[in-house]
């Protein structure tokens, strides 16, 4: 296992080698400079020489490969650069809207690890009884209903017909319930219907059989043996969504005022603020990658037949 | 296995509650009075506000209030309008006394002498006096490439202080501009010598502290959140009834609305995102609005050097083919009244009387047909020497208004035979097609409060600028440059109106521009409140006024 795992963290080296390239010079690509970029959202006019003592006051004088090169040095020592609007250093800011961020997307794992369980346990078990067909129509609905719609509904069922919980705003617990639950909505139906897909494969499975015969009862072989496995896939298909939770939370950022990555990367966009979106785009990709390793170790845990990295 | 699964579900609610913890700092240390209000904030009374009548006044914000820098331009108006002043200010249009109690002009227009107001003091306790206004005019002025809205920046040769109590600025021309320059949020109000950095400018190195003479104190700010201000007890005016004023960043207008309800914030108001719709529902619902009309006016701007709207005929047929009371009708439900001009009526010597284009779709076909834009084999759409009549439409994507305008010209337009094809664009694609004249028209709203008209004239008359891109094709756009730079310097009352006079009838003949709606600036507060006051411009937000009901 933790031969795997250096394994993978060495992997990770090339793998953010390319990304930071990537990013790098793809953001280059967006129409618009961040000079000009800049002079506009100062309301400075667009000039010759604005330009050039704007371009030399953010560093981008230089060829563009130089840049990078500069770039990677400072990025190797940790420093990914000053954001060009605030001129704070990118790691500072990052790591602000990333607590944020990642408070919402850990409470929406922790519904959609809660829910769907239940959900597709209870679904599977009580195949084509009511409670299945209820959920598995909440599944349809949950997966289909987008999120800004979803959020809004929350908020006058919650806040302003029942008033338990409050609109918007991050100051407290209660204020997280409401935008995690709507980020959590649409997976907490894929999983509840994969669970129970899972689930019901499982129980056709000879090793179920087998350990019926072996004297297990129904409940026993089922939580000892269809459970664990059906997760698998579960755990699998939650590393990868992980990052996406983090990445893709900025309509339920919006709607709850929630601060966050997600507000902070399109605003970035919007000012060509190139720094902080390469430290955006690094920072998703190191959380991609280990998210990915995180649910292959779990996955290892609840099935001992997976031998991470195959040693022997 | 059953165990793992409960323990792997169990070390994820431990680390949520760990989140939650390290979550909760962010209101320690708040004042109290404050912390009582993040209390109600937790558990609203939905729909009716909150029984308790407290010290804080809590008001939306659109965005993060910013570095409060008062010398750059990256903080929010309405919160360094708070915190600082300027020697003047603008309220209904006219320059009303600030930190300058009085000042005299010269009569060749070359010297301002202000005479500043006596034991005004700073919130930190210094005292404000010539010695310190000269400092931060003179920080500005030495950044004034940074400014280009301002016109007096390059005529100020010369900042004197002969006592404590008198300013005297000289300039190389007359600047009439000068006064309305100093009624901007920003750069040129007053910071406290504590709050300027220990080397260099606030331009370049911040400040140390948000120190100004306005009527609140910067307490707490948490950045993308929120931030609280304390009633300044120093201030020389009349204080504020609250003892706390705080902005919370809601970016959302529905969201907002949603907080409005449920007692979360006590008001809203701005000029751009609060919806006809929001508006009203929140009327009917009970909610205190007010709404009153700034001096910002959405106009479509035509290229006048345009491969199409080069042809002064299509431009005139569009003037005529504009309904404008359909938009205010249509997209504002009447709450914006439609425009006669690109300048407010209430933009000094720029209500000229020129009567606009009436609505006259009639008059806009025969207009085409006489130049030579016919229909032809079935086309509904016009052509002329093979060329269709297709005009690109850009827009700000994130002003979502403006896409509304847009369908709605679309279709009066397809009505006289004029294709527009609606083009959203983001903001700085925008700014850069704008700039470049890559475009048929475009709809934006003029800069409305101290920048009319002077800022405005200056930017249409300097080369480069957008501004000045979209009269490139008038026919007497030379002429049209020199009158509107002599605008900026003319001292001679009667000499000024009939410039004025000439640019308005200019802009008219050569249809560049269609006014299109007057934008309002909207306020809603709770109904136990009262004392909105509107009357500042589109981007600050006046809540000195604002008390409990009796």
């Amino acid at each position: 296992m933790i031969r795997y795992l250096l394994k993978q963290m060495l992997g990770l080296v090339p793998l953010l080698f390319l990304v930071s390239a990537a990013a790098f010079f793809l953001i280059r690509l967006l129409p618009v400079d961040p000079a000009t970029a800049y002079l506009n959202s100062i309301n400075a006019p667009v000039t010759e020489e604005s330009l050039q003592l704007v371009k030399e006051e953010l560093g981008l004088e230089d060829p563009v490969p130089v840049q990078y090169v500069k770039w990677l040095g400072q990025v190797l020592q940790g420093d990914l650069g000053n954001s060009y609007q605030t001129k704070r250093p990118v790691t500072e800011e990052l790591k602000t809207d990333l607590k944020y961020t990642g408070i919402l997307a850990l409470a929406a794992l922790v519904w959609v690890l809660a829910l769907s369980t239940v959900f597709g346990i209870l679904s599977a078990e009580r195949a084509n009884s009511f409670w299945d067909r209820l959920i598995r129509g909440f599944t349809f609905v949950g997966a289909a209903i987008p999120k800004f719609w979803l959020g809004f509904l929350l908020v006058y069922l919650f806040s302003l017909k029942w008033g338990v919980l409050p609109v918007q705003g991050a100051t407290s617990l209660s204020c997280l319930v409401l935008p995690s639950f709507t980020l959590a909505c649409s997976y907490i139906a894929t999983y509840t219907k994969l669970l129970r897909n899972s689930i019901l494969e499982m129980k056709n499975q000879p090793f179920v059989t087998y350990a019926r015969i072996r004297g297990f009862t129904r409940r026993q072989a089922v939580w000892r043996h269809v459970i664990p496995n059906a997760l698998l896939p579960v755990l699998t298909a939650l590393g990868l969504h992980i990052g996406g939770m983090l990445s893709g939370a900025v309509i339920v950022e919006n709607v709850f005022s929630w601060p966050g990555l997600g507000r902070m990367c399109v605003s970035a966009v919007a000012a060509r603020n190139y720094p902080m979106i390469q430290g955006y785009i690094l920072l998703m990709a190191v959380i991609f990658v280990a998210a990915n390793l995180i649910s292959d170790m779990a996955c290892a845990a609840l099935n001992p037949r997976i031998r991470l990295g195959g040693n022997k | 296995m059953k165990r793992n699964v409960w323990s792997i579900l169990l070390i994820f609610a431990m680390l949520l509650s760990l989140a939650a913890c390290g979550q909760k700092k962010t209101t320690e240390g708040m004042p109290q009075e404050t912390q009582e209000q993040g209390a109600e904030n937790q558990e609203p009374e939905a729909g009716a506000p909150a029984e308790e009548k407290g010290d804080t006044l809590v008001v939306r914000a659109a965005k993060d209030i910013g570095d409060m820098n008062p010398h750059t331009m990256k903080s929010q108006m309405f919160a360094q309008d708070w915190v600082y002043e300027s020697l003047v200010a603008m309220k209904n249009g006219e320059i009303v006394p600030e930190l300058a109690e009085r000042w005299e002009v010269s009569e060749d227009g070359k010297t301002y002498t202000f005479h500043l107001r006596d034991n005004v003091k700073f919130s930190d306790g210094s005292d404000f006096n010539s010695k310190i206004a000269k400092k931060n005019i003179e920080a500005v002025m030495a950044h004034a490439d940074g400014y280009s809205f301002l016109q007096s920046l390059s005529s100020i040769t010369g900042v004197e202080t002969p006592d404590e109590g008198t300013l005297v600025l000289t300039l190389s021309q007359p600047c009439n501009s000068l006064l309305s320059d100093f009624t901007f949020s920003r750069p040129l109000v007053m910071l406290g010598e504590a709050g300027f950095p220990a080397e260099g400018d606030p331009y370049d190195y911040g400040v140390t502290e948000p120190i100004g003479t306005g009527m609140w104190v910067l307490k707490e700010y948490v950045a993308d959140q929120y931030a609280v201000f304390e009633r300044n007890e120093n201030y020389w005016g009349e204080k504020p009834a609250f003892q706390y004023l705080r902005a919370v960043v809601i970016p959302d207008v529905n969201t907002a609305a949603s907080s409005l309800k449920a007692g979360e914030i006590d008001l809203m108001m701005d000029s751009t995102q609060i919806t006809a719709e929001l508006y009203e529902e929140l009327g009917a619902a009970g909610f205190y609005t007010a709404k009153a009309p700034t001096t910002s006016i959405s106009n479509l701007n035509i290229n006048t050097a345009g491969e199409i709207t080069g042809d002064l005929q299509v431009r005139l047929a569009m003037e005529y083919a504009t309904d404008k009371q359909a938009i205010s009708d249509g997209i504002f439900n009447g709450l914006q009244e439609p425009a006669t001009a690109y300048f407010s009526t209430e933009v000094p010597y720029t209500d000229t009387g020129i009567e606009p284009y009436p609505y006259d779709p009639e008059k806009a076909k025969q207009i085409l047909e006489e130049s030579g834009w016919i229909c032809e084999n079935g086309d509904t759409i016009r052509s002329k020497d093979g060329k269709r009549l297709e005009i690109d439409l850009i827009y700000d994507s994130a002003v979502t208004k403006d896409m509304d305008i847009g369908l709605i010209l679309q279709s009066q337009y397809a009505e006289v035979g004029i294709q527009l094809n609606i083009v959203p664009q983001d903001s700085q694609v925008y700014r850069e097609n704008w700039t470049k004249g890559d475009f048929g028209v475009l709809i934006y709203s003029s800069w409305g409060g101290s920048y009319e008209p002077y800022a405005t004239l200056a930017a249409m008359a300097k080369d480069g600028d957008k501004f000045n891109t979209v009269q490139k094709g008038m026919s007497n756009k030379a002429e049209l440059d020199r009158v509107m730079l002599d605008c900026l310097s003319q001292t001679d009352e009667e000499k000024l109106a009939e410039n004025f006079v000439f640019i308005m009838q200019s802009f008219h003949d050569e249809a560049v521009y269609v006014p299109l709606t007057v934008t309002n600036k909207l306020g809603i507060m709770r109904s136990d409140m009262t004392g909105m006051d509107l009357a500042t411009g589109q981007d600050s937000m006046d809540v000195s006024g604002i008390t409990w009901a009796e």
